[in-house]
């Protein structure tokens, strides 16, 4: 990397003008191809240059200030997120999860009112991804460190969330904590005749005794 | 319209393609491992639940080359479920498939393997064995010089053995002064040859000398998913 974009200098290539690049660096957006980006690029231009002012500056100042919360590993502009310093949630819960959207699912639902961890990805062995990468001696310095009551593991119902949440399963035994996982079944108003053959298979294994 | 063929295949592994799309690295009865390509697979109902590893899964796909488009997904038939530590096995197991085996190329004795050993840990075997056989079957399958199948020539039970990489194994004298990784003695190595371990010490032995060959097959690339298992004591 060279010294300029470890700064976060402009890399327009030579021979490249002002809208060329923008329409080139609109790219790097999911989603966004040659077509969209030409459309973003011709709005703000001609439209809203006072928005583009500002969606620049609000991109400058997130690139510089957002970082990873020092206890959860969520995206924070602080060295610990607002989740972690609320003192009116249950900070001896905890609930691990994948990535920062989940986070933003379960704040959404409402539901939960503990602390998380925040993986950043999962163990995936085929792509290079061990216990390192996702945080697990950081996890474990916490388990070890006894604040955590119980420990919620809701990492995606894949093979590989599997893998991660047996790795889990691992360390918390380790360190004698209780240990949870979110249920897994048949959505909310959803018809039994359209779920999938797996997705019965685990709400049947995960029965519940009904009071 | 031609009728598109379907084929049965196991999902080794799957990787984001582009923005909506996956790349499936899958083991197929017929051809061997494949790369399919599924395009917008996460809006195509049921594709998401049935394109998971340890699945029989039925698939159409057409094109020719390297990679393949997926068409069609008929949802799984059969499905192994791998608890524990045996997801890891499971893992292990793809990821030897993934490195090792060619695209493309037929491996009817070898998918028979995969589908016994996932049947064994299915049903809870114990791991090693089930493990030391499927990287047998592997290498016989990659064609290294191990004089391992059934019907090969006899092997002395009471002699010592070196494996030489790109060789095969060299029989020892009786008094040979030699006992590094390489070297295995014809007791586990009969074990090994008949798939059945009786005495202690014979799947440590058999498991050194699988991992020797293995990496040089490997040559130089890292096994993730073995660290895994290292890390949870198998």
């Amino acid at each position: 990397m060279s010294p300029s974009s470890q700064q976060g200098q402009p890399q327009q290539d030579s021979g490249e003008d002002a809208l060329q690049y923008l329409l080139r660096t609109l790219q790097v957006l999911p989603g966004v191809g040659q077509r969209s980006a030409q459309r973003m690029a011709l709005h703000l231009l001609e439209r809203n240059r006072s928005g583009a002012r500002e969606l620049a500056a609000a991109l400058q100042l997130a690139m510089s200030e957002v970082r990873h919360c020092r206890q959860c590993r969520n995206l924070a502009v602080t060295e610990l997120c607002g989740i972690c310093r609320n003192q009116n949630r249950d900070q001896s819960l905890c609930c691990v999860v994948e990535t920062p959207a989940d986070v933003m699912a379960l704040e959404h639902a409402g539901v939960y009112s503990g602390r998380y961890f925040v993986l950043l990805g999962r163990l995936s062995p085929l792509d290079g991804i061990g216990p390192e990468q996702i945080g697990m001696a950081e996890l474990e310095q916490q388990l070890a460190a006894n604040l955590i009551s119980e420990l919620i593991v809701a990492t995606n119902a894949s093979i590989e969330g599997e893998a991660t949440a047996h790795y889990i399963r691992e360390l918390a035994s380790r360190h004698q904590v209780e240990l949870t996982r979110i249920a897994q079944g048949v959505p909310s108003g959803g018809d039994l005749e359209y779920v999938d053959k797996n997705t019965l298979a685990l709400a049947f294994n995960h029965r519940l005794p009904m009071r | 319209m031609s009728t598109l063929a379907l084929h049965q295949a196991i999902l080794l592994h799957r990787r984001d393609w582009r923005e909506s799309s996956a790349l499936l690295e899958l083991f197929s009865r017929e051809h061997g491992r494949l790369g399919v390509i599924a395009r917008g697979w996460r809006k195509r109902p049921g594709w998401t639940a049935s394109l998971q590893p340890f699945q029989m899964l039925t698939l159409g796909w057409s094109g020719r080359g390297e990679l393949l488009n997926l068409r069609s997904v008929e949802s799984a038939e059969q499905q192994w479920r791998l608890p524990g530590r045996r997801v890891y096995c499971g893992l292990y197991m793809n990821e030897l498939l993934y490195k090792l085996l060619p695209r493309q190329q037929p491996e009817a004795d070898m998918f028979a393997c995969y589908l016994q050993s996932l049947d064994a840990l299915a049903a809870g075997a114990p791991e090693a064995p089930v493990l030391r056989i499927f990287e047998k079957h592997l290498l016989l399958a990659l064609g290294v010089a191990l004089p391992l199948s059934a019907g090969d020539a006899d092997i002395d039970s009471a002699a010592r053995y070196r494996f030489v990489p790109g060789q095969g194994l060299h029989k020892l004298p009786p008094l040979a002064l030699a006992n590094d990784a390489a070297v295995i003695s014809g007791d586990a190595l009969q074990a090994l040859q008949h798939e059945r371990f009786t005495a202690p010490g014979q799947l440590a032995a058999c498991r050194r000398l699988l991992r020797l060959a293995l990496a040089t097959e490997l040559d130089g690339k890292t096994l993730h998913s073995y660290d895994l298992l290292q890390q949870a004591g198998s």
